[in-house]
């Protein structure tokens, strides 16, 4: 199955739950004359969805899809997608500080693979820019930074 | 005038100017690097401006703004590759001077001609604006509503991408403004009792998750980058011909009303512009043969047409509250998040703000070019700086910056959502811009068009009766209809 077909299938199921959910959850009542009510938008966007995704469904695909990610390739994305969920988990449960360091030092050090960057330099680095970010933010422009459920800042 | 002086004297502070020159290089440097955008500078800067005086926070987003357009020409002189799109055609002469060795004098030009570009085009912008904004101010919610999504589709319409995929990206935008309590009548919709989604999602959680962080995912996925492996070359520092100025003047001129014009019409910006300008120059000119083989010419039109874009863009942006592309409705929003209803009455209601605007451009103009003239030898060391170290840098001000948008843990997960949906954006080659402008755009359709309906005496027909909104829907439907339109007259000729 094409790409194209395949976001066509995906677009029509769309239109069908946001359709389904502004049917079943979205009050219908009209609370000013003359209103086409909160349901009017939800349904909008559904039509369109189901519009365009029929059309990318019935159109003849053109061509074979280029590769998109190899295996290996889609493998890296969701490391680095699980990181991403571990630095937002350690920054409500550690706070900005300390989770700021571990993910830099972390994602720093996935990025330089085979590049041969000493430690020394990526440890100096997740702590430099760390209080340099937390300074920034913290003092200089006054936005509260999580300090963590255990409070580690 | 009052307005404009006061906006001046603001501006000449010591403090203020700094941050208009750190926005600036913050912008041009950013802009310089293939992979980031000015759009990317903006979303990156914009936890700095939550804390800050609204104006102090419009001067750092406009310096931002106007050195992310101008950036882009470093890479497309010094790598062959445009910093931004924007700076596509100046790849065919500019990096040819760096192929012979001698890149100063293509990027002296390019410095001077985004200049050129950007302080006429912002004045004229000043000007037209009023004029516009006078006229909008009659404009009824039913012709507002009408003009915004004629804006999406042409948009939709003007792009190389798919039209159903285009419509399927404005589609995912508009459905997500749907989340929380809606306009006009205050209902709750799919917020399934969660009082995280009441609000919806804010910009900084949407915008991060769907462009920062699924940049960052696609680069390490794809491990293309090599760092330190742009080749050396011999940069003296800023030196220009007068010569190259003044045999080139009617380039300029032509290219910057191509820039203006362009940058005006919804969906063309600075890339159209500066590919047109290019071309323009190449056929109007004496030898034509010489393009592309390190041609002068060929640098000063594309960087004049792109920058003069700026002004073009701004007009709609600040007249009707309507951006162009999706860079101005990046800055749109980050100008609402400061308190700012961009449009109209802006004019009436905070006109202080409006010369605030454009003289903030006017001066990050000024200090873009500062740099770039103290600077450029610098330059080289810009495609040497570490993507190992730049990323993960990227992605903390990404992540503080959806925090710090509502100080909420909620939208700090629901980014990651938002990063996987722009991995699938990706995939699905669904382009970015309608996405970004239904995202920014929704809330003041869905009001304008329920109050439109409201206060109309003949319901739906009200877009009909009125001449301006039918104009509108009808050029809409054109625009929808016409790769049939061409598909069934191609049939019928062959």
């Amino acid at each position: 199955m094409t790409r194209d077909r395949l976001l066509g299938i995906v677009s029509v199921l769309f239109a069908v739950l946001i359709a389904g959910l502004t049917f079943f959850t979205v009050d219908p009542k009209i609370r000013i004359a003359g209103d086409p009510g909160s349901q009017i938008f939800p349904y909008g966007a559904a039509l369109i969805f189901a519009l365009a995704g029929s059309r990318l469904i019935m159109r003849k695909a053109a061509k074979k899809d280029p590769i998109f990610l190899t295996a290996g390739q889609w493998k890296r994305l969701f490391i680095l997608f699980f990181a991403f969920a571990v630095y937002v988990f350690l920054i409500w449960l550690i706070g900005f500080l300390t989770a700021t360091m571990i993910m830099l030092f972390g994602i720093s050090t996935m990025f330089a693979s085979k590049k041969g960057v000493p430690l020394t330099q990526r440890i100096l680095y997740a702590v430099g820019m760390t209080l340099v970010a937390y300074g920034i933010f913290r003092y200089g422009l006054k936005v509260m930074l999580p300090s963590g459920i255990i409070g580690m800042g | 005038m009052n307005y404009m002086f006061e906006a001046l004297a603001f501006l000449c502070q010591p403090m203020i100017l700094g941050n208009a020159l750190f926005g600036g290089i913050t912008g041009l440097v950013l802009g310089a690097i293939p992979g980031l955008s000015g759009g990317m500078a903006i979303m990156i800067c914009l936890p700095l401006t939550f804390g800050m005086e609204p104006r102090l926070a419009i001067v750092l987003l406009m310096s931002i703004y106007i050195g992310g357009i101008s950036g882009g020409y470093i890479g497309s002189i010094l790598l062959g590759i445009p910093g931004t799109v924007n700076s596509l055609a100046t790849v065919y002469d500019g990096y040819e001077f760096t192929k012979k060795g001698y890149p100063t004098r293509a990027l002296s030009v390019a410095a001077v001609a985004n200049f050129f570009g950007t302080v006429p085009s912002l004045l004229v912008a000043m000007f037209l604006s009023q004029v516009i904004a006078r006229w909008a101010v009659k404009l009824g919610p039913a012709e507002y509503f009408s003009l915004a999504v004629f804006a999406m589709v042409l948009v939709i319409a003007l792009s190389k991408e798919d039209m159903a995929r285009g419509l399927i990206s404005m589609a995912l935008g508009l459905a997500l403004t749907t989340i929380g309590i809606s306009p006009v009548s205050a209902t709750k919709r799919f917020t399934f009792g969660f009082t995280n989604l009441q609000g919806g999602f804010s910009m900084a959680c949407v915008m991060m998750g769907l462009f920062g962080g699924t940049l960052i995912l696609m680069e390490y996925a794809k491990n293309e980058r090599g760092d330190g492996t742009f080749a050396d070359v011999k940069i003296e520092g800023f030196r220009m011909k007068i010569k190259d100025f003044t045999s080139n003047i009617v380039n300029i001129v032509r290219s910057f009303f191509i820039g203006l014009l362009v940058g005006f019409m919804p969906g063309m910006g600075g890339t159209i512009a500066n590919v047109a300008a290019y071309s323009i120059a190449k056929n109007s000119s004496k030898e034509p043969e010489k393009f592309g083989t390190g041609c002068i010419d060929g640098v000063w039109a594309p960087e004049v047409a792109n920058n003069a874009s700026i002004g073009g863009a701004v007009i709609p942006m600040i007249a009707l509250g309507i951006p162009g592309d999706s860079t101005t409705a990046l800055l749109l929003s980050a100008m609402t998040v400061q308190g700012l209803t961009v449009g109209p009455l802006l004019f009436t209601t905070q006109t202080s703000y409006v010369y605030l605007i454009f003289i903030a451009g006017i001066f990050a103009a000024a200090c873009c070019l500062l740099f770039q003239v103290l600077g450029m030898k610098l330059f080289p060391a810009l495609f040497k700086i570490p993507y190992h170290y730049l990323y993960p840098i990227i992605l903390v001000c990404s992540f503080v910056g959806i925090y710090s948008s509502n100080y909420s843990f909620f939208e700090l997960a629901a980014s990651l959502v938002f990063i996987m949906a722009g991995v699938m954006m990706r995939y699905f080659r669904m382009p970015q811009g309608p996405f970004i402008l239904a995202f920014v755009l929704g809330p003041m359709l869905e009001k304008n068009f329920r109050n439109a309906v409201c206060y109309a005496t003949n319901g739906y027909w009200t877009f009909f009766t009125s001449p301006i909104a039918c104009v509108l829907l009808l050029g809409t439907a054109v625009l929808l209809a016409y790769p049939w339109l061409v598909k069934a007259l191609t049939k019928k000729t062959l």
